[in-house]
């Protein structure tokens, strides 16, 4: 078994002119390679090929030599017969010398010979079959055809010899027929049948099963069971009309097969899984044309090509389609369920029950090298169903009511965005999303509701807004903290130090120096902080669900009344402030603040850098409709928000398609409705147009008076068939009469009526 | 997390690939057996099966769906060599019948122009109009445009993107951003040389070419499958490689674009949690899931929190056995008899020690 280890190689056999056919000696050991201007063997090597033999040196271009096809003698390993396209039999021995070597021509063809094949026993006997419908039968000792068998077809394509009954072969012709004969009693046809729709090129007879491979221009190889009378086992699907099918030796299930057009490999398919090869050889650059098993190696295939080379490739060297091929498929849908198929895994029948990772790991590899399971392709598909409760971490935690798609859904449709005043917008929105589970949306709500809503923004003077400029430029307000932290209630204090440290710094004097302290903790990552006396009820979930966005203060706030709300803020602060102690300047910082009860001079902490940061981190984690919702809500009061103006009009353009994929047109009007920017506006707007004609002239009606034709100066057109009024609203009407009026007047007509009243056109509404 | 509940898709072969509509309300499959099914959900959400029939004459890899806008259209891509389009007719209403007009696919257009194996096809965002991208193995990406939506049977090809190794998957990144320039992921899955697999490219109006954006060599196994995050109001792009291991890419236009470096690509994560090849990746509508799964037959779900850190939100295991009962029969009948026995399992790994990270 050497050869096993033996590689592809390839050799190029001739610079001018294609093989057209390729023969294996009887013993393996030699090939002949047959084409236009070609006739040669070759001795295979381990590693390469030799030419043993040139038949066509020094001979002139002539068409008697022309090969299409070659076989060598089963029993004489010096015979060899070639097919002519000029319809010549040629018998050459090669154990001759010069000219000599051509034993025979046989030029009783009258059109190209296709074929030509050696009886597998009696060594003289030969078939040949041509484009001129006959099968001749010729002895190597007669000069003549010994018979001829007339098929009923325009050209016989293939003849092979049963390996299993003597005597007896099949041939195929082009129009799709396949007929056995025994060449004992050649006058009456064994067996006649209709393989195929198009014209059949190939055949090959299974060395052990009764079996008969025909390949098609239709593309199919098909394998019938010659049993008696034939019938279908398999149909394999190839991607081009096949032009040579060859069964593997030792390998029941298996067979090559090569193309005549478009494809250039050489394919081997499992006749069990006939939609995708089992191997394929892609080396050669043109139409592969003969090919063959070197004897009975399954290991080792030959093939020459169009590209004038010889191939020895090496089944190991095959590529695998199987192997690349996608085995598994996931798609999520809407509501978030995903649908997921995947190839099944065979078990291998010997085998400790599974359980260790490691065992089913083993196992599988060893299914996936198994050759034998190849065939066994089938997948399993399972719809998963995402479970409502199921928002990331908190699997077995409270289970809440709604999924994700089903929270955005219900928000979608109760939100409010216009009232009274913004505060109750928020306020009920802030309801809404609660109500439906979505608890940062909520918090969002609040906030929004808490400095936008209250008296106190509204009344701002424009002076503070150029400190939030400053502010803007000069620090971030976001802190990242290690969320570790947080789970520990021992880490309460140091959280509400820290938080404070940074809007302490807001009311400070020496901005700049605190600010390069917190410069250094500040990154881009955005605020965690948690709070761990919320203000809202569902907290523990909201941990688990890891969010709470937002600083700390604000929500201890919340409780607050609206009213005191600023003054108590900076109180409860301060209060704070005094508790801790980490950090030397601050302290000094804090002191100096506390000594004055009230500080009217600080600049009141704007909270629009931390709101635009809260939205944009929002929709960064997928959640479009808060951010966009507040958005829209805010009203005029939006254009305090640092967020420019292009990341706006994305969250329109994404959240209309948002509602738009859960069918929610109405929403999405509303939304599109309140937009402010045009490339949303426009939405709304395209192919509204409705174009009418007036039904006398067919001319379009112009003009603003949508009733009256400018071009027949009546309003007979629109007038209704029922009351004889012009109809100034909706009018329907009848598309195979083309009567109509008043929607009343029609459907009461037809309730009692079924023609129509005009014309006594049965109408259909 | 999920409930699994077994769908009996009755493909002859293996699944390849599988697609939900623009409304999730249709499902297309499609398989090694050269059908496409297309399985529609009625009002009690009970899926039947509406079309199935023979589109290729090779296994079909891809299966993917036009915006509903452009109608009832699909692509598929085949070894056949061959991306084809589909489109779904509705038969006219005749006066005599109370049926339902019949409905029927048609084969619109074939799209041949490649010489080895499709293995992908993805129709373009909505926004750029009806465009289809395909790869294939001789490692070209080609971009078709329908010029007149109307008429699906002319496709004319307009860009061919050479990456020079065999593709595997493709993705367009479908933003909504109007500053968000258009963006092809492609992947190989070419094996052995350590070269990047990862391919992006952005297309420049002003030159009218697709231009190489990068080839990040963070990936540099072969590459299984690409998507794109659904960008929904997301100010970067997020893509998901399934390789060897699960990657996710941050993707960003840089904030001082250069000549040569326009892009900001960043790993956000990278997960060896399947231990195994990680075949799909695919996400979910709002782009805040995303499922990968693997060689080993589970079905990972993960999620971004607020810290924009990646964590696994939970593992299904669903398992299909066959029966070994397959061995030795000289003679089978076709393979849609072999003996199936596919038996459901899932549970779900309450992952505590993610639960004390976060």
């Amino acid at each position: 078994m050497t050869e096993l280890s033996s590689s592809t190689v390839s050799l190029r056999i001739c610079q001018e002119g294609h093989a057209n056919a390729l023969s294996m000696s009887k013993d393996s050991s030699q090939i002949a390679v047959a084409g236009r201007s070609l006739l040669k063997v070759y001795s295979i090597e381990h590693d390469g090929f030799i030419e043993s033999c040139n038949l066509r040196a020094g001979k002139s271009q002539n068409l008697s030599y022309s090969s299409n096809d070659v076989t060598w003698c089963p029993t004489d390993t010096n015979i060899l017969a070639t097919a002519a396209t000029n319809g010549v039999i040629s018998i050459w021995d090669l154990s001759k010398f010069g000219r000599q070597k051509q034993l025979l021509t046989y030029s009783e063809h009258e059109r190209t010979a296709h074929t030509v094949t050696f009886h597998p026993t009696e060594q003289a006997l030969l078939l040949s079959g041509s484009q001129d419908g006959t099968i001749k039968c010729f002895d190597l000792k007669n000069t003549n055809s010994v018979f001829t068998i007339y098929s009923n077809s325009e050209g016989v394509r293939d003849i092979k010899f049963s390996p299993l009954t003597t005597n007896v072969f099949a041939a195929v012709s082009e129009n799709g027929t396949v007929q056995m004969y025994d060449i004992r009693k050649y006058e009456k046809c064994l067996l006649q049948f209709t393989a195929h729709s198009g014209a059949i090129y190939c055949c090959d007879w299974h060395p052990v099963q009764n079996w008969l491979a025909t390949g098609s221009r239709d593309k199919q190889i098909k394998i019938w069971n010659m049993e008696n009378k034939a019938s279908l086992e398999y149909t394999i699907s190839t991607i081009a009309v096949v032009g040579r099918v060859k069964w593997r030796p030792e390998k029941i299930h298996q067979i090559a097969s090569c193309a005549l057009l478009v494809d250039n490999s050489v394919h081997v398919w499992d006749i069990r899984r006939p939609y995708m090869p089992y191997a394929s050889f892609n080396e050669h650059t043109n139409i592969t044309t003969g090919i063959a098993w070197k004897g009975n190696n399954p290991q080792i295939l030959l093939s020459t090509s169009k590209d004038s080379t010889i191939f020895k490739h090496a089944f190991k060297d095959a590529s695998k389609p199987s192997s690349r091929a996608n085995p598994q498929g996931a798609t999520f849908g809407p509501a978030g369920d995903l649908f997921f198929s995947m190839k099944l895994k065979l078990q291998p029948p010997q085998q400790t029950p599974r359980g260790s990772k490691v065992s089913s790991i083993l196992s599988r590899q060893k299914s996936v090298s198994t050759t034998d399971q190849f065939h066994i392709a089938q997948s399993a598909s399972f719809k998963l169903l995402l479970k409502p409760s199921a928002t990331g971490y908190n699997c077995e935690v409270k289970a809440g009511k709604y999924k994700e798609s089903d929270g955005m859904i219900g928000c979608a449709k109760e939100y409010i965005f216009r009232a009274k005043t913004l505060a109750e917008v928020c306020e009920y929105n802030s309801l809404v999303s609660k109500k439906y589970g979505r608890h940062t949306a909520s918090t969002l709500w609040n906030f929004i509701k808490l400095f936008y809503g209250s008296k106190e923004f509204t009344n701002r003077k424009p002076i503070q807004r150029t400190s939030f400029s400053n502010q803007k430029n000069n620090n971030r307000r976001i802190i990242s903290k290690p969320l570790k932290t947080l789970e520990k209630s021992e880490s309460k204090t140091d959280l509400n130090g820290s938080c404070k440290e940074v809007d302490s710094r807001r009311g400070s004097r020496d901005f700049d120096s605190i600010s390069r302290i917190y410069y250094s903790r500040v990154s881009n990552q955005p605020v965690i902080l948690e709070n761990s006396e919320g203000p809202f009820d569902d907290y523990r979930s909201l941990r688990d669900g890891f969010l709470y966005v937002g600083p700390h203060d604000v929500t201890t706030a919340l409780s607050l009344p609206e009213a005191t709300l600023h003054h108590d803020f900076q109180a409860a602060r301060h209060h704070e402030d005094m508790k801790t102690d980490h950090d030397d300047t601050l302290t000094q910082d804090v002191v100096s603040v506390l000594k004055v009860p009230i500080v009217p001079q600080v600049p009141m902490w704007e909270p629009h850098q931390v709101i635009a940061d809260c939205l944009h981190l929002q929709a960064d984690v997928g959640d479009v409709q808060t951010p966009l919702c507040i958005f829209v809500a805010l009203g005029q009061a939006r254009k305090e928000l640092p967020i420019d103006e292009e990341t706006v009009e994305f969250w329109f353009h994404a959240y209309i398609d948002l509602l738009q994929r859960y069918k929610l047109w109405n929403q999405a009007a509303e939304i599109i409705k309140l937009s402010w920017f045009q490339s949303v506006k426009e939405l709304n707007q395209q192919s509204t147009s409705v174009h009418t004609s007036c039904g006398k002239c067919n001319r379009q009606i112009l003009g603003n008076v949508g009733w009256l034709c400018s071009n027949c100066k009546t309003t007979d057109c629109s007038k209704c068939v029922v009351c004889s009024l012009v109809v100034k609203g909706l009018y329907v009407w009848c598309q195979g009469c083309g009567h109509g009026g008043h929607m009343q007047h029609i459907k009461e007509y037809f309730t009692k009526n079924s023609r129509c009243p005009k014309c006594g056109h049965c109408c259909e509404l | 997390m999920f409930e699994v509940e077994e769908f009996r898709a009755d493909h002859k072969d293996v699944i390849h690939d599988c697609a939900y509509d623009f409304y999730g309300k249709r499902l297309a499959t499609c398989s090694s057996d050269q059908f496409i099914k297309v399985w529609d959900q009625d009002e009690n959400g009970k899926w039947t099966e509406s079309a199935t029939w023979k589109a290729h004459s090779g296994s079909i890899w891809r299966i993917s769906w036009a915006h509903p806008e452009f109608g009832q259209v699909l692509a598929t891509c085949s070894f056949d060599r061959t991306a084809v389009v589909w489109e779904e007719t509705t038969g006219e209403k005749t006066a005599s019948s109370t049926f339902l007009p019949s409905k029927k696919w048609i084969r619109r257009t074939s799209l041949n122009d490649s010489r080895t194996s499709v293995t992908d096809v993805k129709f373009s965002p909505k926004l750029l109009g009806l465009l289809l991208a395909t790869s294939s193995i001789d490692g070209i990406v080609r971009i078709y445009e329908a010029p007149d939506i109307m008429n699906l049977t002319n496709f004319s090809i307009q860009h061919e993107i050479s990456c020079k190794t065999s593709l595997k998957c493709l993705s367009w990144n479908n933003s909504l951003y109007k500053v968000h320039l258009p963006l092809l992921a492609s992947g190989s899955d070419e094996v052995g040389s350590p070269t990047g697999k990862l391919f992006l490219h952005e297309y420049c109006d002003s030159a009218r070419k697709w231009l190489k954006v990068d080839t990040p060599m963070i990936v540099t196994d072969s590459i299984n499958d690409v998507a794109f995050a659904p960008n929904i109001g997301r100010s970067y792009r997020i893509l998901a490689v399934a390789s060897h291991d699960l990657y996710i890419l941050n993707i960003n236009q840089a904030k001082e674009p250069t000549q040569n470096n326009r892009w900001d690509i960043t790993l956000a994560a990278k997960f060896s949690d399947h231990n195994c090849p990680v075949w799909r990746v695919c996400w979910n509508v709002t782009g805040t899931m995303l499922a990968s799964s693997g060689d080993d037959g589970c079905v990972r779900i993960w999620k971004m929190n607020y810290m924009k850190q990646w964590k696994c939100a939970g593992v299904v295991k669903a398992n299909g056995v066959l029966s070994p009962s397959f061995d030795q029969h000289p003679i089978v009948t076709s393979p849609a008899s072999t003996p199936l026995n596919s038996i459901a399992k899932y549970y779900i790994k309450a992952n505590n020690s993610l639960k004390n990270k976060v």
